[in-house]
């Protein structure tokens, strides 16, 4: 690959903060001009070098980061275009405000994964992220756009207060999926029984347009192109903010 | 520890001194009288030539407390964007421009040579985190200010006439409880109307469960501070705050002290009259005459200053009614149960907006056309109007003519001809400066020991250069010192400092707890005791410090 690889080199459990390192921004400086960036970390300010080794490579092409054992938070928030992998887990907002672009985590996300910045009222507005493990609370809270994939669980408040897109939880959500989603789809690899508070149940189908998302989504590796139908039970709400979002839950 | 410094020009217009150049001693914490030539300072600072005030007041600035943490938590992104680090001597650095966290808060008014601001609009059932919050901030003074006049108990005395003593009793109780400064009524009997769905109270209309009128509350409260002997008089934010034409309620409502000491707030949201075509005007020259001619008020101004800020008040009706004007488009309410509410509007002042424009030019005609300064204040409503870190801009629009009147050539053509702003031609001096931000908020508030340079008062001191940009110079003093200790030098901290919170503590009937319990059983769910602020609590355990009450007779 003749992207840029960051591998992480500080002590275990480090906070950093992320939000600064996207493709587009450092796409065709060296790498001796990312490593003297500063990098906010641990509630101070270092630089990249400090925390990472970096390999030649223009960032352009794709980012390639390790995290070790730190804590990595806010990567790939703010992105716009170009494509982030990452090996291990990351904390809390990877993808958060992320306009496109692609973002795969092979291992578990934090919180607000997909969501909305402190303070901003939106979230995700266009991209794809695809998380190998599970994610925390919040995913894809206020998003507008985009893609969000998790291949495991996702924590309370998945897809809350959602205005459009769609979010697909292999695992299944912890409690309150879909609280205040106006419109946009959160999709579930597993049963869901009991009907969501604030949905209406709108039984269960086979849906032309679950086709039609696997086939977008060849090539991603992601738990629903492996799920071997398209049948599932559609819930409709939240019926407090006029009814336009669905949760499907496949059967 | 003896402090010398020696040759600076005193302003210290409460001992009467306005520029004259003497030598100023601090012992310790205090200000003290010349040693005599015997003594050996400690240290000694060559101020020759420079202005030497006391440490600067802000009697008016949410600085702590619930709303202030909603508004904290509603800006995430300003923490986001604007974070400082720690400073070598200790301070833990922050966030934050129009909501700043604690230390930030501390850190920027020392910076300025502030010495010490108050919390105004202090909830009961908040008030143990207003202290916390304030036990937190560093460098500077603190207290809050009480609201009363939307709690179900007071209003339900009022509807149910158990008197003026029962009244003054709760007063005195609650403001012990919460460990207070003084009393604030917001938009009074307002918010509690606003919860049985009315959207306007009119000074002399009846509330919609009580049945009490915004007249009566005031009348009420401001006869229980005047009678406990509270050394500030009732703290008012009137009624039909931001609406056109409320110039007419604020002037009723200065006839409704009936004579009783009143100070009203912010009232350049309260200055606004329904002439032009736009049904937008000043109403600043109505309302100046009427202060002027009225010595038993003092006012604070709340000035407009353009820019990114964010609204917090306990006022419901009136953050309701500016919602749909939030910059960045968000905003919330919250009830405050038996108390009052409380709601946060993200705003941005712009100067090419009429409305914006006009209320700049309002705020600083009232500044102008006020003749007292030991009634006026100067304050900004922080956050409501900008961020306090104005003030040193504000100082300079007031004392530099030809500034203004550039300025008021950039904003918005339309709004000068609507004010009287362009053809003042006052300036303020240094003497009325000192006045406006030290002595007078000191005497006001009854603080006997601070905002002036006689020996015996604490040695809060702010060392300035007398250059002509008056912006520059009450943005970077020279010097400040808080109690004694050398905190900033040339704008820079360089030590830590700890201020103390103020509080009244008029006595009261014990006969009237039994009540309150009563209602903090059925109504409240919270025993008494529990509400109740020990002394233990303040400051890290280092206490408050307690300010007489004298008690009086209307006349």
């Amino acid at each position: 690959m003749s992207g840029l690889t960051l591998t992480f080199r500080g002590d275990a459990g480090t906070i950093v903060d992320m939000s600064s390192l996207l493709p587009d921004r450092l796409a065709g400086q060296t790498a001796e001009d990312i490593a003297g960036l500063p990098l906010p970390c641990g509630g101070g300010v270092t630089t990249v070098g400090e925390m990472f080794e970096l390999s030649t490579g223009d960032a352009a092409e794709a980012m390639l980061i390790r995290p070790g054992e730190a804590v990595l938070h806010r990567i790939g928030a703010g992105m716009a275009s170009g494509r982030i992998l990452v090996e291990g887990d990351v904390g809390s907002h990877a993808g958060a405000g992320m306009s496109g672009g692609l973002l795969r985590i092979t291992g578990n996300a934090g919180d607000a994964l997909g969501g909305a910045l402190p303070g901003l009222p939106l979230g995700m507005r266009g991209g794809l992220i695809s998380v190998g493990g599970s994610a925390g609370d919040r995913v894809a809270e206020r998003m507008r756009r985009g893609i969000v994939l998790v291949d495991g669980m996702v924590g309370v408040y998945a897809a809350g207060f959602m205005i459009a897109g769609t979010l697909a939880a292999g695992g299944g959500c912890g409690p309150h999926p879909g609280f205040g989603m106006r419109r946009g789809t959160l999709l579930m690899g597993r049963r869901q029984d009991a009907v969501p508070d604030g949905f209406a149940d709108g039984g269960t189908r086979d849906w032309l347009f679950l086709h039609l998302l696997r086939r977008g989504l060849e090539g991603t590796g992601s738990w629903f192109e492996r799920a071997g139908t398209t049948r599932a039970h559609r819930f409709i709400g939240d019926l407090a903010e006029g009814g336009h979002g669905e949760i499907l839950a496949m059967v | 520890m003896l402090t010398k410094l020696a040759g600076g020009r005193l302003f210290d217009p409460a001992n009467g001194r306005h520029g004259e150049v003497a030598d100023l001693w601090l012992r310790d914490d205090r200000v003290t009288a010349n040693p005599g030539p015997g003594a050996t300072p400690d240290s000694v600072y060559d101020v020759t030539g420079k202005v030497v005030m006391a440490g600067a007041i802000d009697i008016h600035s949410h600085i702590a407390g619930g709303k202030v943490n909603l508004a904290r938590m509603l800006m995430g992104e300003e923490h986001d964007r604007h974070r400082f680090t720690g400073s070598a001597c200790g301070c833990g650095g922050g966030s934050g421009i129009a909501t700043p966290s604690t230390h930030t808060t501390g850190a920027r008014y020392i910076e300025m040579g502030f010495t010490a601001a108050f919390e105004p609009a202090m909830l009961g059932s908040n008030a143990r985190h207003a202290h916390l919050e304030m036990s937190d901030i560093p460098y500077i003074d603190t207290g809050g200010y009480l609201v009363l006049g939307n709690d179900d108990f007071l209003l339900d005395l009022i509807a149910t006439n158990a008197g003026q003593a029962a009244v003054n009793d709760y007063v005195a109780w609650m403001l012990t409880a919460t460990q207070s400064l003084a009393v604030k009524v917001v938009n009074p009997g307002g918010i509690n109307a606003f919860k049985f769905n009315a959207r306007k109270l009119d000074l002399d209309e009846a509330g919609p469960h009580y049945g009490v009128t915004p007249r009566t509350v005031l009348t009420v409260l401001a006869r229980a501070v005047y009678e406990l002997g509270l050394p500030h008089p009732l703290h008012v934010h009137g009624c039909n705050l931001g609406i056109p034409g409320n110039v007419a309620t604020t002037l009723d409502t200065i006839q409704a002290a009936s004579g009783l000491p009143m100070h009203m707030t912010h009232i350049q949201f309260h200055s606004y009259d329904t002439a032009g075509d736009r049904k937008f005007s000043s109403g600043a020259a109505a309302l100046a005459e009427a202060v002027n001619r009225t010595p038993t008020l003092s006012v604070d101004i709340g000035q407009v200053m353009f820019g990114q800020t964010v609204t917090a008040s306990a006022d419901t009706m009136a953050q309701r009614h500016t919602a749909p004007l939030a910059h960045p488009r968000k905003w919330l309410a919250m009830d405050i149960e038996c108390e009052a509410g409380c709601g946060v509007v993200p705003f941005r002042y712009r100067d090419k907006s009429y409305v914006n424009a006009l209320q700049w030019a309002i705020g600083l005609e009232l500044f102008l056309l006020l003749d007292d300064p030991w009634r006026v204040f100067l304050t900004t409503d922080h956050p409501n109007g900008a961020p306090f870190t104005f003030y040193p801009e504000l100082i300079r629009l007031l004392m530099d003519r030809d500034y203004r009147l550039a300025k008021l050539a950039e904003i918005h053509p339309d709004a000068p001809a609507h004010t009287t702003l362009g053809s003042i031609t006052r300036e303020y001096t240094l003497a009325e400066i000192a006045i406006m931000t030290r002595a007078a908020p000191a005497r006001i508030l009854g603080l006997a020991d601070r905002g002036h340079l006689a020996p015996g008062a604490s040695a809060d001191v702010t060392v300035y250069s007398d250059l002509a940009d008056r912006r520059a110079m009450f943005e970077r003093p020279d010097l400040v010192f808080k109690s004694g200790k050398l905190v900033v030098r040339d704008g820079a901290l360089v030590a830590m400092a700890q201020g103390s919170t103020h509080v009244v503590r008029p006595g009261f009937d014990e006969l009237i707890e039994r009540r309150i319990a009563r209602y903090f059983d059925e109504r409240i769910g919270l025993a008494i005791k529990h509400f109740r602020i020990q002394d233990a609590e303040i400051r890290h355990g280092a206490g408050p410090q307690l300010h007489p009450c004298k008690r009086r007779e209307v006349p």
